[in-house]
């Protein structure tokens, strides 16, 4: 009993300790072909210092980022720019987030443990993502200037979407990501369309950038981690392939002038290792809450939302908005 | 003598159909060139006439593309409409004579045109409102069938052209939901790279 005890408590320490060092670059055993490919593109991310312009392409919409990543061994810093939409600038570093909005002189200042979590994910003995999809080699492809690798993860049910992924052949950065409905067709893309490997990036004029907001209004979004229980709520049916990995109660913000009117709402976050759904449930409320149904940005991201009782429920994810649907009617209020 | 004309649109819709002649044809053209309302006006009437005339849009399920890009061009059409109009010009039969122009029912075109547009909205405006209910619910132990998303077809209208969601309290959502993207194994680069340029959301 006693070194089951001592075992458990060795175990929890070495997942908190994954949990705690995410910019560490782990040495997992990779027991599958799609696990070792799954490390090796995100650790490629990290060890590379490179600049470039990303472009997404999501229904019928397009939009594009200049990209600077840099690394030490340390830490990562990396600064998005976009060249479409709000003129604004994306700052990380390791898992802070800082979005500066120059012309509403807005800084919005996150801190994303979730960024962290990927090595230790694969750890844990339910997050078998191989479960869900089919790993394939697409073969060899030449795209932004560089030799790729072509890697195909198709789903194994209708609950979710089909990927297709290059990564460069030396470093194992990823230059090209699709997402494949269930006919194949593709819904939504990200890649490079240039990119510097190796480019002269300074970590320290980024970081001074990302720390500078001097004159910004600084708006911290602050969540509290709660359990779905305590919030009154439980799902009668879990929908195959999906676990739950957070659930948080943050402040709703009526609008931007006015201070959060004091109600908050429930943030349950699931994932199946590749795509992820939050299910957001708050009071329901006739005057804002008028639409029922799906809603398709036009990509692989859909909304469903569903009055439940006294309630309002906005389920937002990269699924198919059949997926959404079955966890919102799974969703079940304690009595 | 140069008759003044009481409202844009009528001296607009006038000129179209070869109704005015000489001076007052020419004052027309003047104005015109320069009220930025009239190029509008003239702009609307050619399009829906030509869209009205064409095979392709036949009434039905097309209807709803049409309105989208019709909506998309109209609100382009105001900034443009500067550039195009000494084109449109240039059409005029130069001789002045009455010519029988091919909306010569020119009345009767502009009802029909309104009236269509009023039916499709009215036909947009229910799909777009009723709620999603009563679509049976997924039986949990079974995948879905694959089959395509119907309802979502309609209820992209809701979303701008240029692919921004105009609800802020959607927006804020899908920011939320974003924020906590990292469980995605592809997260990185790609994940955060795609929700940091993809920035649907307007603030």
């Amino acid at each position: 009993m006693i070194r089951m005890v001592q075992a458990l408590r060795r175990s929890l320490l070495a997942l908190l300790a994954l949990t705690l060092v995410p910019s560490f670059a782990l040495a997992l055993e990779a027991d599958t072909p799609l696990n070792s490919w799954l490390l090796k593109v995100h650790n490629a991310s990290k060890q590379r210092t490179y600049t470039g312009t990303f472009v997404v392409s999501s229904g019928g919409n397009l939009a594009s980022a200049r990209i600077a990543h840099a690394c030490d061994g340390a830490q990562q810093v990396e600064r998005v720019e976009p060249l479409t939409g709000v003129p604004r600038a994306t700052y990380r570093r390791n898992d802070r987030v800082v979005t500066l909005y120059p012309t509403t002189k807005v800084a919005v200042i996150e801190n994303r443990e979730s960024l962290g979590l990927f090595p230790g994910l694969l750890k844990s003995t339910d997050a078998n993502i191989a479960d869900n999809y089919h790993f394939k080699d697409l073969g060899a492809e030449r795209m932004a200037g560089f030799d790729a690798d072509g890697v195909g993860l198709a789903p194994k049910d209708a609950w979710r979407y089909g990927y297709r992924v290059w990564s460069e052949k030396r470093t194992g950065l990823v230059i090209q990501l699709q997402t494949l409905d269930a006919s194949g067709r593709v819904i939504e893309q990200s890649a490079f369309s240039e990119l510097q490997l190796d480019a002269p990036v300074k970590m320290a004029q980024l970081v001074q950038q990302m720390e500078n907001t001097k004159g910004y209004n600084v708006s911290r979004p602050t969540m509290r981690a709660v359990t779905p229980q305590s919030m009154g709520w439980r799902l009668t049916i879990p929908v195959s392939g999906f676990r739950q990995v957070g659930c948080f109660s943050r402040p709703i913000a009526k609008s931007d002038k006015q201070a959060a009117s004091g109600s908050a709402m429930m943030q349950w976050i699931f994932t199946d290792g590749l795509a992820t759904l939050s299910l957001f449930v708050e009071s329901f409320d006739v005057s804002s809450h008028q639409r029922e149904g799906a809603i398709d940005t036009g990509g692989a991201t859909h909304i469903v939302t569903r009055r439940v009782g006294d309630w309002w429920v906005t389920a937002v994810g990269e699924v198919p908005a059949s997926t959404l649907r079955a966890f919102v009617a799974a969703l079940e209020r304690n009595k | 003598m140069t008759p003044t004309l009481p409202t844009p649109d009528d001296h607009v819709s006038a000129l179209m159909d070869g109704e005015l002649q000489g001076s007052a044809q020419q004052a027309s053209v003047e104005t015109l060139l320069k009220d930025a309302r009239a190029q509008e006006a003239w702009h609307r009437y050619h399009l829906i006439g030509d869209i009205l005339r064409s095979d392709e849009l036949a009434a039905g399920a097309r209807d709803l593309q049409f309105l989208t890009k019709l909506e998309s061009r109209l609100s382009q059409e105001t900034m443009a409409a500067r550039v195009e109009m000494p084109e449109r010009v240039a059409v005029l039969p130069p001789d002045g004579k009455h010519h029988t122009s091919a909306n010569s029912d020119r009345f009767r075109w502009r009802m029909a045109a309104g009236g269509a547009l009023t039916l499709a909205l009215a036909v947009m405006a229910v799909f777009v409102l009723e709620p999603n209910m009563g679509r049976a619910d997924i039986p949990m132990a079974v995948a879905p069938q694959i089959m395509p998303d119907t309802q979502t077809d309609v209820a992209a209208i809701s979303v701008a052209p240029d692919g921004m969601i105009r609800d802020p309290r959607l927006d804020q959502l899908l920011s939320a939901h974003q924020q906590l993207g990292g469980h995605s194994a592809l997260q990185m680069p790609s994940g955060f790279l795609r929700n940091a340029t993809y920035d649907g959301k307007g603030r």
